[in-house]
């Protein structure tokens, strides 16, 4: 499939052509309004990826501060990661021991 | 092209200054060629709402919203993605494996045991995996780094 037309209007990313949707559901759930699935593979401009993530990074900032508030090392961080995937996933993952970095 | 695991993906939202974090700025910068798939979505969306990742790391829907239409915007989606591997230890890896073999990516980058054990010849998963898809390195975040500078 030939790359979509598209571009990042400050708020969603917009199909600039109809396109057939490809996501599961899942994904279209929680993506933003107009936020398509077809984005996969969008060819959009520079300027539109770095204001996308720079308002992915804006989004993510109580995340990061929650993350750097906690004391947690990024080790940590994983093996919590870990553990609760697998926990999700019912299948038994027993956490390293905690290492400093 | 390289797949990355949900764990990795998680933390690179959750931490931009790590490891993961630091290869999702090489995928942002055009260093690394990601993929993803419907099924690694889904599960990475499942996970990000789980209670205590959200009281703890204050996760919200605007948040993985956000970074999920990123990865859309920067990945390549494959679809469909067929069954041709089944890890006997956590099956749900199978599709990060099944991913990474419709892609043609040669790397999975993971922090998992369960993954990164498909390096070693002496289990039988490894011996499989690895002469079946030997073109695929499964590397941590960190190694993924450190082949990135070398090259």
């Amino acid at each position: 499939m030939p790359p979509l037309k598209a571009h990042f209007d400050g708020h969603s990313i917009v199909l600039d052509e109809p396109a057939v949707l490809a996501v599961g559901q899942a994904v279209r759930v929680i993506v933003e309004p107009k936020a398509l699935a077809e984005l996969s593979g969008a060819e959009l401009s520079e300027a539109d990826l770095a204001e996308l993530a720079r308002r992915t990074d804006e989004a993510l900032k109580p995340t990061r501060e929650a993350f750097a508030a906690s004391g947690m090392t990024d080790h940590e961080l994983a093996e919590f990661l870990e553990v609760e995937t697998h926990a999700m996933r019912g299948v038994p993952y027993a956490p390293e021991l905690p290492r400093r970095e | 092209m390289a797949v990355f695991d949900n764990n990795v993906l998680l933390q690179a939202m959750s931490n931009a200054n790590g490891p993961a974090g630091a290869c999702m700025q090489a995928v942002r910068e055009g260093r690394i060629r990601l993929c993803v798939g419907r099924d690694l979505l889904a599960e990475f969306e499942a996970v990000a709402a789980r209670p205590l990742l959200v009281r703890k790391l204050r996760l919200t829907e605007t948040g993985t919203a956000r970074f999920i239409t990123e990865l859309l915007a920067l990945a390549e989606m494959i679809d469909p993605v067929p069954s041709v591997f089944t890890h006997p230890i956590d099956p749900k890896d199978t599709m990060v494996v099944n991913l990474a073999v419709a892609a043609g990516a040669h790397v999975i980058t993971s922090r998992d045991r369960h993954l990164l054990s498909l390096r070693d010849p002496t289990v039988p998963a490894g011996l499989e995996f690895m002469s079946r898809f030997g073109f695929i390195e499964v590397l941590t975040p960190v190694e993924l780094l450190n082949r990135l500078s070398s090259e």
